[in-house]
C-alpha cells in the first residue's frame, strides 16, 4: 500500500480534535507519509519555523488561532507562502467550498472523509497547486 | 304784561265768539256750515247778513215804504242779497220776511217823526255791525267804532224828515256807518285772497320741491293737479294732461280695474286701513308708453260736495330692483347651504337662516337677540375671541375654526368667515357670518391622520419584525452552520476510526469484527445522508438555498449522476437505462450540484425500492421552455392514498417499506422542495406492485437565453 509519491511526503496537521488527528495522522501515515501534528495555528507556525512540510492538513475551527489566521500567517511568510494548504472541515453547507477556496487554500476536502476518496482528493489538490505554482513561475519568467 | 292783555282781550272775544255762534246756531239751524268755521268766516258770514239788515233798516226810515209795493221790493232786495251768499239764503230768506213782514217792524218803520224807541232802534240796528266789526277786527275795532258813532249822530236827523237835508244827511250818515263794513269786508276779502295765494304758492312750492309725484283729479277722474315731480314720472308736461282723463296714465290692461277701484274707493280704504296700509302698488304709464311700478297713497277729498281725490306717488323702479335681489338673497340665505347668521355691531343676532337652525338645534326664535357666544364650547383658546373682533371692527374679515356646542349638547365644528357690513360712509352696521359644518371633514381628516400614525406605526413594527426575522435567519443559519459541522466533526472519527480497521491498517479482523465494523460504517453513512438532508430541508425552508446558473452539459452530468447507480441497479440484477432525449440542448443553465440531488433522489429511491425489472432514466424537452427529469421503476409502486403525502417530510409509501427499505424520508420532500425552488414541480404515477414513474419537470434555461438577457 505504501506508494513511492506519498512516502516522500512530510505532512503537516493542524487540527484541535484528537479523533480527527489521530484518523488522518494514522490514514497518511499508512500510506507512508511523515506526519508532523499542531493542535492550534500557534503550534503549526511553530513547527514551520524548523520543518517545510510538503503540504498542510489544516482544520479551519480551532482555538487559539485558526485555520484562517493561520493560513494568512503562512502566506504572510515568504519562506512558507508557497507551501500546499489545504483545508479538512467539517463546514461542508453550499457556499463553504467558495469561501474557502478565495481566502486561498489549494485544496478542501469535507469532514466527514472517505478512505476511498481521501487520498485521491489530497494528490488531486496536490496536482492543481502544481499546475498553479508552474504557471506563477512561467509567468514570472 | 302786553301779552296778558292780549291773551285776556282774546279770551273775551272768544267768549263773544261763542255766545254770537250759539245764536247763528240758534238762527241758522240745522245748517252746520258754521260749525268749525274759523272767526273770520264767522265774521264774513255776519257782515253778509247784519249788512242787508241794516240797509233795510235805512231804506225802511229814508223812503218811507209805506205803500206794499215798496215794502215788497225791499223783501225782494233782501232776498236777493240773501240768495246771492248762497250758502245763507235760508237766513236772507227769513230776515226778509222778518224786516218786510212782520207788522211790529213794519209799524216801526212807518212812525213819522221822531220817537225815542225809533231813534235808539235805529241806533241799534246801526251800532250793532259797528260794534261787532271793531270787537271781531281789534287792529281796526277803535276806528269802526268811532265812524259808527260818526254816522249815528250824522244819521239822526234823517229821523226826523221834516229837517231841511234830512234825507241827504241820513244817508251819509248810513254810509259813514256802513262804510266801515264795507271796508272791513273788503279787507278780510284782500287778505284771504292774498293768504290763499301765499298759500296756494306755498302749496306748489312744497308740491314742486315734495319728492314724490302729486295728482289730484276731480269727481269726473280728470286731471286737476300735476306737480313737477309728475312731470318728471310720466314725461308730461302739466298743461298737457290737466283736464285729461286720469286713463292717460295708466297701461290699458288697468284701466278697468281703476274705475272699478274708484267706485270702491270708499270700502277700500276702509280695508286699506283695517289692514293697517294706505298704499297701493300700480303700473303707471309714461307719455312714450313705457310703464313703470309706482307706489301710490290716495286720499280722497270732498271741496263742495265734490268728491276729488289725490294721489301721492313715487317711482319704485329702484326699489323694485333692490327688492328684488334682496328677495333674491334672502332667498339664497335661506336656501344655503351653509349657516348664515348677522348680527348688529354688538353681536345680537338678528337673523339665522333654516342652515343654521338644523345644525345648531336652536330655533330662529330662540337665536335671535341672542349673541353668537351660546354656542361657545370653552374648547376655543380666548385668543381666537380676540383676533376675531379685532379683525372685524377694523373692517377686515376673519377666517377660521370653532369647536362649538349644539343646543344639545353636542361638539362640532365649523369653518367660519365673518365679514363686516358697512355703510355708504364705511361705518360697520352689520356683521354677517358664514359658517361650514366641518366636523364630519375634521373626522375624515382625524381618521387619516389616525391611519397615518397607524400606517407608520405598522411599518416600523414590520421593519422590526423585519429585522428580527432577518435576525433569526441569521441565527438560523449560523445555527445550522454549526449543526453542520458539530455533527460532521464526530461522525468523521467513527467512519475514519471504521475504514482504518476495514481496511486492515489495524491489522486482520474476524468475519464478526469486519461484519460489525461494516454495519458501523453503514449506520455512519446513514446518519450522514440523515444530517445532509435535514439541513438540506432546513435550508430551503429558511429560505437559505441559493441557486447558483451555470452551463450544465447535461448529456455527461447525467452520466456522471446515474454512473454509480447503473453499478447499484446490476449487482441487483435490474436492467439500467439512461437517456438524454435529442431534443435537448448539448448545454444548459441550473445548478448541477441540486439537480445532482434530486436525480439521486430519485434514482435511489428507485433503486431501493425495485427487486426485479429495471429502472429508466431520461430527460425530454417539452413544450413551453421546459424540460422533464423522469425516472421509473417496475418496483413496489405507492399505493393511491399515500401519493398524496408521499413528498411530505418524514412520509414513506407505509411503514413496513421503511423498514425493508432503510432511508430518511425525506428524500421526496427535498426533490420537491428544490423543484419548487427551480420553479418547477414534481408528479407522480405510480401503481402498487406495478412500478412508480416520478417526473420533475424544470423551465428551460439555455446559454442563448442567459447570454440574451445579459
Amino acid at each position: 500500500m505504501v506508494e513511492r509519491e506519498t512516502s516522500n511526503w512530510t505532512v503537516l496537521i493542524v487540527e484541535d480534535e484528537p479523533d480527527n488527528l489521530s484518523v488522518a495522522e494514522k490514514v497518511l501515515t499508512f500510506y507512508g507519509a511523515e506526519v508532523l501534528t499542531a493542535r492550534d495555528g500557534m503550534e503549526g507556525l511553530e513547527i514551520l519555523k524548523k520543518v517545510k512540510p510538503t503540504f498542510i492538513l489544516m482544520d479551519l475551527s480551532m482555538p487559539k488561532m485558526d485555520g484562517w489566521e493561520m493560513l494568512k500567517a503562512v502566506r504572510a511568510n515568504p519562506k512558507t507562502a508557497h507551501l500546499p494548504v489545504i483545508a479538512l472541515t467539517a463546514h461542508a453547507m453550499a457556499g463553504d467550498e467558495k469561501r474557502v477556496m478565495e481566502a486561498g487554500f489549494d485544496g478542501y476536502i469535507t469532514k466527514p472523509f472517505r478512505l476511498a476518496s481521501f487520498m485521491d482528493k489530497i494528490k488531486a489538490c496536490l496536482h492543481s497547486w502544481a499546475e498553479k505554482t508552474l504557471r506563477e513561475e512561467w509567468r514570472e519568467l | 304784561m302786553t301779552e296778558t292783555k292780549k291773551s285776556s282781550q282774546q279770551s273775551g272775544q272768544q267768549a263773544l265768539l261763542r255766545f254770537l255762534d250759539a245764536v247763528w246756531r240758534l238762527l241758522t239751524e240745522p245748517s252746520a256750515a258754521l260749525q268749525g268755521l274759523e272767526a273770520r268766516r264767522q265774521a264774513r258770514v255776519l257782515s253778509g247778513i247784519l249788512i242787508p239788515l241794516s240797509l233795510a233798516a235805512f231804506l225802511g226810515l229814508v223812503a218811507n215804504p209805506t205803500t206794499p209795493f215798496i215794502r215788497l221790493m225791499l223783501i225782494l232786495l233782501i232776498a236777493a242779497y240773501g240768495l246771492s251768499r248762497t250758502r245763507y239764503a235760508t237766513l236772507a230768506m227769513v230776515l226778509a220776511i222778518a224786516v218786510g213782514v212782520l207788522p211790529p217792524a213794519g209799524a216801526l218803520l212807518t212812525l213819522e217823526g221822531y220817537t225815542q224807541q225809533g231813534i235808539i232802534l235805529s241806533a241799534v240796528w246801526l251800532l250793532i255791525p259797528m260794534l261787532l266789526s271793531g270787537i271781531l277786527f281789534p287792529p281796526l275795532g277803535t276806528v269802526l267804532v268811532n265812524l259808527a258813532i260818526v254816522g249815528f249822530v250824522l244819521a239822526l236827523p234823517a229821523l226826523n224828515p221834516s229837517l231841511p237835508f234830512s234825507n241827504i244827511l241820513a244817508t251819509l250818515g248810513f254810509l259813514i256807518s256802513v262804510a266801515p263794513m264795507f271796508l272791513v269786508g273788503s279787507f278780510i276779502r284782500r287778505r284771504d285772497i292774498r293768504e290763499v295765494e301765499s298759500v296756494r304758492a306755498r302749496m306748489e312750492n312744497i308740491l314742486n320741491t315734495a319728492g314724490e309725484g302729486i295728482i289730484t283729479v276731480d269727481s269726473q277722474q280728470r286731471i286737476t293737479l300735476f306737480n313737477r315731480q309728475a312731470e318728471e314720472l310720466f314725461g308730461y308736461r302739466a298743461e298737457e294732461v290737466l283736464g285729461q282723463p286720469l286713463s292717460l296714465l295708466m297701461p290699458e290692461q288697468f284701466q278697468a280695474a281703476h274705475a272699478r277701484h274708484v267706485d270702491h274707493f270708499g270700502q277700500e280704504e276702509a280695508m286699506f286701513r283695517a289692514m293697517g296700509q294706505r298704499e297701493v302698488e300700480i303700473l303707471g304709464r309714461r307719455k312714450d308708453g313705457s310703464t313703470f311700478p309706482m307706489e301710490v297713497a290716495i286720499s280722497k277729498v270732498e271741496v263742495g260736495g265734490e268728491i276729488n281725490f289725490t294721489a301721492m306717488l313715487h317711482d319704485i323702479t329702484e326699489r323694485k330692483k333692490v327688492e328684488e335681489d334682496l328677495r333674491k338673497l334672502s332667498r339664497a340665505a335661506e336656501q344655503s347651504a351653509v349657516s348664515i347668521v348677522i348680527t348688529d355691531t354688538s353681536g345680537t343676532i338678528e337673523y339665522v337662516n333654516p342652515k343654521f337652525t338644523e345644525v345648531t338645534g336652536y330655533t330662529r326664535e330662540e337665536a335671535l337677540g341672542q349673541n353668537p357666544r351660546i354656542l361657545k364650547s370653552g374648547k376655543m383658546p380666548p385668543e381666537t375671541y380676540k383676533d376675531l373682533w379685532q379683525t372685524i371692527t377694523s373692517g377686515r374679515v376673519w377666517r377660521g375654526e370653532f369647536h362649538n356646542r349644539k343646543k344639545n349638547g353636542e361638539l362640532y365644528w365649523e369653518a367660519v368667515s365673518i365679514a363686516p357690513v358697512l355703510d355708504a360712509s364705511g361705518k360697520v352696521t352689520h356683521y354677517v357670518a358664514v359658517k361650514e359644518d366641518i366636523t364630519e371633514r375634521k373626522a375624515a381628516e382625524e381618521r387619516i391622520r389616525d391611519q397615518a400614525r397607524r400606517l407608520a406605526a405598522t411599518a416600523r413594527d414590520l421593519a422590526i419584525a423585519r429585522k428580527r426575522a432577518e435576525e433569526a435567519n441569521r441565527l438560523k443559519s449560523e445555527f445550522l452552520s454549526t449543526m453542520s459541522h458539530e455533527l460532521r466533526t464526530p461522525l468523521n472519527a467513527i467512519i475514519g476510526y471504521t475504514e482504518i480497521m476495514l481496511a486492515g491498517m489495524t491489522g486482520d479482523l474476524s468475519n464478526e469484527q469486519f461484519d460489525y465494523l461494516k454495519r458501523v460504517l453503514a449506520n455512519g453513512e446513514n446518519l450522514l445522508n440523515l444530517i445532509n438532508n435535514v439541513l438540506d430541508i432546513a435550508k430551503i425552508e429558511a429560505g437559505r438555498m441559493e441557486l447558483v446558473q451555470e452551463p450544465i452539459p447535461i448529456r455527461p452530468w447525467l452520466e456522471g449522476v446515474t454512473r454509480q447507480f447503473q453499478i447499484l441497479a446490476e449487482e441487483k440484477g435490474l436492467a439500467f437505462t439512461a437517456i438524454v432525449s435529442p431534443d435537448m440542448p448539448d448545454t444548459i443553465v441550473g445548478d448541477p450540484e441540486r439537480l445532482k440531488q434530486i436525480a439521486t433522489n430519485l434514482i435511489s429511491n428507485a433503486v431501493k425500492f425495485t427487486d426485479e425489472g429495471s429502472i429508466n432514466v431520461e430527460i425530454d424537452k417539452l413544450a413551453d421552455d421546459r424540460w422533464a427529469l423522469v425516472v421509473s421503476d417496475t418496483g413496489v409502486g405507492i399505493p393511491s392514498h399515500a401519493q398524496e403525502y408521499i413528498f411530505d417530510e418524514f412520509r414513506q409509501a407505509d411503514g413496513s417499506p421503511r423498514r425493508k427499505y432503510g432511508g430518511t424520508g425525506l428524500g421526496l420532500a427535498i426533490v420537491r422542495n428544490l423543484a419548487l425552488t427551480m420553479g418547477g414541480n414534481v408528479r407522480l404515477t405510480s401503481k402498487v406492485g406495478e412500478g412508480s414513474t416520478f417526473t420533475v419537470i424544470l423551465p428551460l434555461v439555455t446559454q442563448d437565453m442567459t447570454v440574451a438577457q445579459k
